[in-house]
């Protein structure tokens, strides 16, 4: 729907107005979004857009033209609108600070510190936030060993958290960090060492009817030997000591076993129950010690509900519904369409991929750009071979450009890549949503998509996933819609894509 | 430690306040060598810092040359290269005199300039106007030629006799007024005061109309006054440097009181360390060349003294005043905003008499204080136009004084001032 | 009495101070959470004897 309005005679300048559109079009479900004076130029510019201006609208005038979703969506973006012209332009308004040092504490209050400098900078900064007491979020990565232990062990002398370095999701007091999504409170509390797993399981817990009252992120070498799982170990003193916490959630791949052992010990020692997964470890981790241990993201998030004392809904598709979809997929595609194509931009789900292909699919050659036991190495990270599950968020892509999860360009233009090569069968993706990242990582997909099927005049099969939560500002409904619409499957968790993706594997295979 | 910390803020406020409570007033025209102390015969002033005439740029070293031409102490080129190389002629900075050399700054006892008295601060300064039709010229560019002399003298003889008769009936044109409403007007004062030029016009019309000349003479005054693109630049100038030679020599000020550059080096000096020069490799300018065909390598360095301006608290310390010029370089007007705002981390004061509309009213910031410049890493941003090495405009911009003068300066205050 | 950090991370809605990406300062903003974009510059480099000399004279 779209929505014209003119201020007659407001004068903003231009710097004010720049702005103001990719702030609205941020709130997701917003197609178009101009504020503008009034000129011969706008007016050419809108009424391409195929904006309807009064005849009466001069250059003196301000024009707003939102094109938005829904009425919803509508009202938001209008009301944003508003709050940025009523008020001066930001850098008027408050004051500015340009250290930490300069933040008075007892007048400004604050809790959290979010860092994303470059690693060579974060760690001052780091510091200077926890002499003062608050707790810390560092995105940044290119952070030395040495200096992520000092921060964690001041971290512990000041009782302040520090979540990270190289921390990309977060859930804190409700407030989405970094990469992480809005997922719905409730009494799971959530501690991980990988990001896009953490976010996985509270996607799930919340497609589930539940909610998740912290996702307390550790950072990727938390669990390594030198770190001792300091951040992990303080996540769950947290989850412990907090009302809203009833049940404790630990995620991460397979770490050093005796720091999982030193955190899976801590965990019998809390009054809470706790579910815990460490993707890639067999039941032996597990063997002296109160937690339960899982296997899959998904697991570790309906493990969470039951040990709230609920059954969770169904979840995921039966071994037979999988099986129905498998043979109906392969029956659309043609004799010399054969290779898997994992294109991910969560480490954790190409990791989760990789590992139940090489259980279940132990005969198929996997590569990957990963160094990872589950599959073989690429010569060339830019060209697939034969089955390829790729991990784009890893540093060979990103050393390039920047993560798919915040600019999707890179990932489209590899699928267009899969989509133009004629062996490939199956393309595997996950879209992670939240308000920190891409406004809209989804649609760019199904365009190319749908113009591959059109210009092929056959199909290929795409499984999807989507890791976000209703709140996201990117509709994940609505893009749910879309994507089945073009003929896109949409699995309900990424487990469920490996476990569609395995059996048409395991199918294709028999057919050879 | 505190002690000297409290003697240095004191001397601060004090240099601070022989800008802020300066009374600039322009009075006369008058011969560079009556007014400009130490200015003798045989010797020619330049811009930057001092300089040896074999280490010189093409321009000063034509300057030099030019010099000795239009004084008449040599006949032909040749005769004057030999007299400078004889050691005959005196050379010496500009700044290191009650005057300011912009561009190449070339002057001589008989070029005519503008008189600016500070009446606050008892104090006197010299600089030369725009010569017209040839702004640059020889003051500007060290060019000489039949053409540039013929109108220096016409200016001398036939224009400025009419301007000084009224100046002197009027009893003065106080300058601050001008400048500090024409940067509500969008002026920052160094590289542009497009609305000096018409406020200084605006006040000296009457009394120029009332001059017992004729129609003549006074049109050709007027036409050269109207005409003069960025006629008021070195009433600004003027303004600047009789208030910052007030401040020289204040015990223990860390205040900037000179900025300014020979093509090779860029100088500063201090008002705690009195003449003394301290100086660092000229820097480039950076900003928008007027055409695609000019690169860096066409560039010369830092050439000049107008950045006088600039311890005066206007030019690149203004620019919130004048987006305008801040958009040549392709900024914008919250860039602009900003650039002031930076500038105020390293100043010691504000200027009460510069009220900016585009900072909501703030005053501008003063006075720029060394140990603020090395302590932030910011250094002072100075406005200017680009120039190749035959002294052609080729764009505009600005450039950072280099750190290193003020480190430099930092260390001697030290040694000069133990505690 | 002041919050422990334990108290205070388990409150709603914490009030964060965000340095570095600014999306990341934008996406707060959206969540209607109390912040602030640090504006940040790099540290600045200066010798030991420069340093030194500040700590005296500023």
């Amino acid at each position: 729907m779209d929505k014209v309005f003119v201020k007659k005679n407001r004068f903003v300048d231009s710097v004010s107005l720049m702005s103001i559109g990719d702030r609205v079009k941020q709130l997701g479900g917003i197609h178009a979004a101009e504020v503008q004076m009034g000129t011969p130029v706008n007016r050419e510019m809108l009424e391409g857009l195929g904006f309807e201006l009064p005849k009466d609208m001069t250059a003196n005038d301000l024009v707003i033209a939102v094109r938005a979703d829904s009425e919803m969506k509508m009202d938001e973006a209008l009301q944003l609108i508003r709050d940025i012209l009523d008020h001066k332009s930001n850098s008027d308004a408050g004051v500015t600070y340009h250290t930490l040092k300069e933040i008075d504490l007892e007048e400004d209050p604050f809790d959290l510190v979010q860092i994303s400098l470059p690693g060579e900078y974060a760690v001052a900064e780091a510091e200077e936030a926890l002499e003062k007491g608050l707790d810390v979020f560092i995105f940044s990565d290119n952070v030395p060993l040495e200096d992520e232990l000092a921060l964690k062990r001041l971290g512990v002398e000041k009782g302040c958290l520090v979540m990270g370095p190289d921390c990309g999701v977060g859930l804190i007091g409700g407030v989405a960090l970094a990469a992480g999504s809005i997922v719905a409170g409730g009494p799971i509390g959530i501690v991980g060492a990988s990001g896009s797993g953490a976010q996985e399981v509270a996607c799930i817990i919340e497609k589930c009817g539940y909610g998740v009252s912290s996702i307390i992120g550790t950072g990727g070498r938390d669990l390594y030997p030198q770190i001792g799982g300091i951040t992990m170990l303080q996540g769950m003193k947290r989850l412990e000591a907090d009302p809203e916490t009833k049940v404790i959630v630990l995620v991460s791949k397979l770490a050093d076993l005796a720091v999982m052992n030193k955190v899976l010990t801590a965990a019998d020692a809390l009054s809470k129950p706790v579910t815990a997964v460490f993707l890639g470890s067999d039941g032996t981790l597990f063997a002296n010690h109160r937690a339960h241990g899982v296997f899959s993201l998904e697991d570790a998030a309906l493990e969470a509900v039951r040990l709230l004392g609920k059954e969770p809904p169904a979840f995921g598709l039966s071994d037979e519904e999988i099986n129905r979809l498998a043979e109906k997929e392969l029956s659309l595609l043609g004799s010399e369409q054969r290779y898997f194509r994992g294109l991910y931009c969560g480490g954790t789900f190409t990791e989760e991929g990789l590992i139940y292909f090489s259980s279940h699919n132990s005969g198929v050659p996997i590569f990957t750009n990963l160094e990872n036991r589950y599959a073989k190495k690429l010569p060339d990270h830019r060209v697939s071979r034969e089955n390829t599950i790729l991990d784009l968020g890893a540093e060979d892509f990103t050393a390039e450009a920047p993560h798919p999860v915040f600019e999707p360009a890179l990932r489209l233009k590899r699928f267009y890549q899969e989509l133009e090569d004629p062996e490939t069968a199956v393309i595997l993706l996950d879209f992670i949503t939240g308000p920190g990242v891409h406004p809209d990582p989804i649609t760019p997909f199904v365009h190319a998509y749908e113009d591959a099927v059109l210009a092929r005049g056959k199909s290929l099969t795409v499984i999807s996933s989507i890791c976000g939560s209703r709140e996201d500002p990117q509709n994940v409904a609505e893009k749910t819609e879309l994507l089945r619409k073009a003929g896109i499957l949409v699995m309900p968790s990424n487990y469920q894509s490996s476990h569609l993706a395995s059996a048409m594997m395991t199918k294709l295979a028999e057919r050879r | 430690m505190m002690e000297i910390r409290e003697k240095i803020n004191a001397a601060n406020e004090k240099a601070v306040s022989c800008i802020v409570d300066s009374d600039p007033v322009w009075i006369d025209i008058l011969p560079a060598g009556q007014v400009v102390d130490g200015l003798e015969d045989h010797m020619i002033l330049h811009s930057g810092p001092p300089v040896a005439y074999e280490d010189m740029c093409m321009l000063h070293k034509r300057g030099m040359v030019s010099g000795v031409l239009f004084e008449g102490w040599a006949d032909t080129e040749k005769e004057a290269v030999d007299l400078i190389q004889s050691g005959a002629i005196r050379m010496d900075s500009a700044l290191n005199h009650n005057t300011v050399g912009a561009g190449t700054g070339i002057i001589t006892k008989s070029v005519a300039m503008i008189v600016v008295e500070d009446r606050a601060n008892g104090t006197r300064a010299a600089t030369f106007p725009a010569e017209g039709p040839f702004q640059g010229g020889f003051c500007g560019w060290g060019l000489f030629s039949r053409d540039i002399a013929e109108n220096l003298r016409h200016m001398r003889e036939d224009l400025f006799p009419v301007i000084r008769e009224m100046i002197r009936r009027r009893g003065g044109l106080p300058l601050k007024p001008i400048l500090a409403e024409s940067m509500q007007m969008g002026d920052e004062n160094h590289t542009r005061q497009t609305a000096a030029d018409l406020l200084f016009l605006k006040q000296i019309v009457l009394d120029m109309l009332k001059t017992n000349v004729s129609r003549e003479k006074l049109y050709a005054a007027m036409e050269y006054i109207v005409n003069t693109p960025r006629f008021f630049h070195c009433f600004g100038q003027g303004a600047a440097r009789s208030a910052l030679l007030a401040a020289s020599g204040i015990p223990y000020s860390t205040m900037v009181t000179a900025v300014c550059g020979n093509a090779l080096e860029f100088g500063i000096k201090v008002a705690g360390l009195g003449e003394r020069w301290f100086t660092a490799p000229a820097p480039m300018m950076k900003g928008r060349y007027t055409s695609s065909q000019y690169t860096e390598k066409d560039q010369l360095p830092w050439i000049g003294d107008s950045c006088v301006v600039e311890c005066y608290g206007m030019g690149g310390l203004a620019a919130a005043a004048s987006p305008i010029v801040c958009s040549l370089r392709g900024l914008k007007m919250k860039d602009a905003i900003a650039q002031t705002r930076e500038m105020s981390e390293i100043c010691i004061g504000k200027n009460h008499n510069f009220m900016i509309p585009n900072l909501d009213f703030e005053f501008l910031p003063v006075g720029i204080d060394i140990r603020k410049v090395l302590k932030t890493g910011i250094a002072p941003e100075i406005h200017g136009g680009m120039f190749n090495h035959d002294g052609g405009l080729i764009g505009a911009g600005s450039a950072r004084v280099p750190m290193l003068c003020f480190e430099k300066a930092l260390k001697a205050f030290a040694e000069t001032y133990p505690e | 009495m002041k919050e422990t950090s334990e108290q205070r991370s388990c409150r709603k809605r914490p009030r964060v101070i965000n340095i570095g990406l600014s999306f990341f300062y934008e996406a707060l903003v959206a969540q209607k959470v109390k912040t602030v974009q640090l504006e940040w510059r790099p540290p600045v480099r200066q010798s030991a004897e420069i340093k030194s000399l500040l700590d005296d004279l500023l």
